[in-house]
């Protein structure tokens, strides 16, 4: 008897705990029943964007009890989420809704033939329709299908820490990038790392500054796709990007994401380039010192390349849906999208989930107020940015996003020149 | 006193020969009907072999000439990945590295296991202590050793650059994990010290081996090292031949280090086969390239496993 209760225990406490795996967002909310729907993205509850996702899936699923219902299902590792989208699509069973990342170079997922098209559903709500930028939308429609809804492209901008910045003896945040590469060294010398850079898996932090570098001298076209990558401003990008290496902490070469902002969030270096969501750890590390980290425009090389105050961003984060056969699924899958990039829900995103979302997004001065002080900075520089230009690595084929690491970690050991590295890319690129 | 072949460890003769009286035919219909037997137990493994590693390679062989990113119809391009793997720097260093796990293996790596085996088979105070403490890195998951390895050799947070500034040798502080020096080496580390499995598949084969033989020995004067040397490391040549094809299997799908440790970097420069494959695949998205990356891998296994087998048979001659 006593064997049965314990394996009955051990049955229900197995099934409860596969029951909870992935889910951020328990099954049903309080609508409990309907058609289900799944959303497959990066969204954890345990970070600022994924409690709001959480919370207006709550909502939504209590606005439409008994006829639809949204789970979460999150991933947190984002080259493990869109590898997880790619199997799904070629086995013929895409996730009902996922957040992926549009690669002008790769359409394998919107050529599949198993995405939603979503161009009948936008026209028939032009108001919803005209949220989304039509670039964005032109980008992302391939045949005439209108793959996914634009998500999120979010502006990577330079976060520095004024307190260093102070201890060093500079006051202002540097406008090109040779007063950058002076301040740095000051900043060094005063102990501490200028920059965080890192090489490991998309070399983010470091490929951030090297895009920048790269259309400061080169413009907005510097590398397009098309472009040839063995050109004089991918050349002085590398040359730059190798003098930031050297002004960057000891694990610079090798480190990964996590490594490198969490040196920047403790003090160990006094600057980095990233998207909005650090706002989330900036917050919660440094608390009520937070606000000592400010936010900047990249430098340029002030020759007119290229307007000063523009941003780099990351690529264009698509939320895809599976074709549907099944009407009230397809219904389903749009109801949630709709209320997803509401105004209201837009808001909460960026304030709340400091996430801004690539829909129009119009926030009240009360929203304005309860923004970090980082996010209001961002949300004014993203505004007034003259141009928007998508990060390098994003835009490059999958093959020579995989050899960045290998290139730029030769580049920083002295083992090539800046004029080899770019010779490498260009090669990897074409291949 | 048992009855040994020489070259044939005891334990193998003493088996064997049973078993072989067992079997033996003694009517045509009886020997049909063992057949069938044989047949009807072998039929299961059959089935799983053939459905789970045949045809998947013989998928992998189709796929290696194919252009495809995981999604879609994969092109047929021939021989093309062949020929782009061969230029491609990455993949050369890949095998050189995966060459050098199989060398330091069996040069370093068994070396030690037969060394610890040796001093453990003779029991000397504490050894059971010692086994086991020895092959407890064998039931922890290489992938929390290799991250707590990350830790000894970190640049800023390492246990090793700490030890070595408390020590006041500042100057051999280094960057172990991405200096390109030493990357390599420090990915191996971690294999090359956790000696356990080696240790108790030596154990085992020296247990089979009758004291007798070291009784006569040291009736005629030999040392412990002569009878090592002579007695100990002749009979237990099968299990360092297996020893060398676990450090071959092992090397050619070493992952969890590399990967953990260094991802593979500094510049490639411990980089490994799997790591090669696994990077194609799942960054680069070509997969029919990732494919004829493992068909090298499998056909570098098969010649080393050969290669082994040539070197057992030549010293049982």
């Amino acid at each position: 008897m006593k064997r049965k209760i314990l394996a009955a225990a051990g049955l229900t406490a197995a099934v409860a705990l596969l029951a909870g795996c992935n889910s951020a967002v328990p099954s049903g909310g309080s609508g409990g029943s309907g058609t289900e729907i799944e959303i497959l993205s990066n969204f954890t509850s345990d970070v600022s964007r994924g409690k709001v996702l959480d919370d207006l899936i709550a909502q939504f699923n209590e606005e439409n009890a008994g006829k639809y219902t949204v789970v979460s299902k999150a991933q947190p590792d984002w080259p493990t989420l869109q590898q997880q989208i790619r199997s799904s699509i070629s086995a013929g069973d895409a996730p009902d809704v996922f957040l992926y990342n549009y690669n002008p170079t790769d359409l394998s997922r919107e050529e599949s033939g198993q995405l939603m098209d979503w161009s009948s559903h936008l026209d028939d709500d032009p108001e919803w329709k005209a949220r989304f930028k039509q670039d964005n939308l032109d980008a992302l429609t391939i045949d005439g299908q209108l793959a996914g809804i634009p998500g999120d492209q979010s502006p990577t901008l330079f976060y520095y820490n004024t307190e260093l910045f102070e201890q060093a003896g500079i006051t202002e945040f540097p406008a090109t990038w040779d007063e950058y590469l002076a301040a740095g060294q000051k900043i060094k010398d005063s102990g501490v790392a200028a920059i965080s850079l890192m090489t490991a898996d998309d070399s983010w932090h470091t490929m951030n500054a090297f895009s920048y570098l790269a259309t400061a001298e080169g413009g907005p076209e510097a590398y397009a796709p098309g472009t040839d990558l063995d050109s004089p401003a991918i050349t002085k990008a590398a040359d730059y990007t190798k003098r930031l290496l050297a002004l960057s902490t000891p694990d610079a070469v090798g480190g990964n994401y996590a490594a490198s902002s969490s040196n920047f969030l403790n003090g160990q270096s006094a600057s980095i380039i990233d998207g909005p969501w650090l706002i989330s750890s900036i917050q919660s590390t440094l608390g009520d010192d937070a606000c000592k980290i400010a936010v900047a425009a990249a430098p340029t090389f002030d020759n007119g390349a290229i307007e000063p105050g523009y941003t780099v961003t990351d690529s264009l984060n698509v939320w895809g849906a599976a074709k549907q056969s099944d009407e009230e699924k397809e219904e389903a899958v749009v109801a949630w999208m709709k209320f997803f990039t509401s105004n209201e829900s837009a808001v909460r995103m960026a304030v709340e989930g400091e996430y801004p979302m690539a829909v129009q997004t119009e926030l009240s001065d009360a929203d304005k107020e309860n923004a970090s002080c980082q996010m209001a900075q961002v949300i004014e520089l993203a505004n007034a940015a003259p141009a928007s230009i998508v990060q390098m690595a994003r835009g490059i084929t999958t093959d020579a996003q995989a050899q960045l690491p290998s290139l730029l970690e030769s580049l920083a050991l002295g083992q090539t020149t800046p004029e080899q590295f770019a010779t490498s890319l260009q090669t990897a690129n074409s291949q | 006193m048992t009855t040994t072949t020489p070259g044939i460890p005891p334990s193998v003769a003493v088996v064997a020969e049973p078993a072989a009286t067992a079997l033996a035919p003694r009517r045509p219909a009886r020997r049909t009907g063992q057949r069938l037997g044989i047949l009807l137990y072998l039929l299961p493994a059959l089935a799983l072999v053939t459905l789970f590693l045949a045809v998947p390679t013989l998928v992998v062989i189709g796929l290696s000439g194919t252009e495809w990113a995981g999604i879609g119809v994969p092109q047929w391009i021939g021989l093309d990945n062949y020929t782009r793997l061969f230029g491609d720097p990455a993949f050369l260093k890949a095998i050189g590295n995966t060459l050098l796990w199989v060398l330091v293996g069996v040069v370093i790596h068994t070396p030690l296991c037969i060394l610890v085996a040796l001093v453990i088979a003779r029991r000397p105070r504490g050894w059971k202590v010692f086994r086991t403490v020895l092959f407890l890195p064998n039931i922890i998951s290489a992938t929390s050793l290799a991250l707590l390895w990350y830790f000894v050799f970190h640049v800023s947070l390492g246990l090793l650059n700490s030890a070595l500034k408390l020590v006041g040798l500042e100057s051999l502080t280094r960057n172990w994990l991405f200096d390109p020096t030493t990357a390599l080496g420090v990915t191996m580390t971690p294999w090359v010290v956790y000696i356990g499995f080696g240790m108790v598949l030596f154990l085992t084969q020296i247990s089979t081996i009758p004291q007798e033989y070291y009784e006569a020995a040291q009736l005629d004067g030999a040392s412990t090292l002569r009878q090592d040397w002579s007695i100990t490391i002749p009979l237990i040549r099968r299990a360092i031949a297996l020893q060398v094809l676990f450090v071959v299997g092992y090397a050619l799908r070493s992952f969890e280090y590399p990967f953990i440790m260094t991802s593979g970097g500094p510049a490639d420069s411990s980089i490994t086969l799997s790591l090669y494959i696994y990077r194609q695949m799942l960054t680069a998205n070509q997969y029919g390239l990732a494919m004829a990356a493992g068909v090298v891998t499998l056909v570098i296994g098969i010649v080393l496993t050969a290669a082994t087998f040539w070197v057992l048979r030549r010293t049982e001659r």
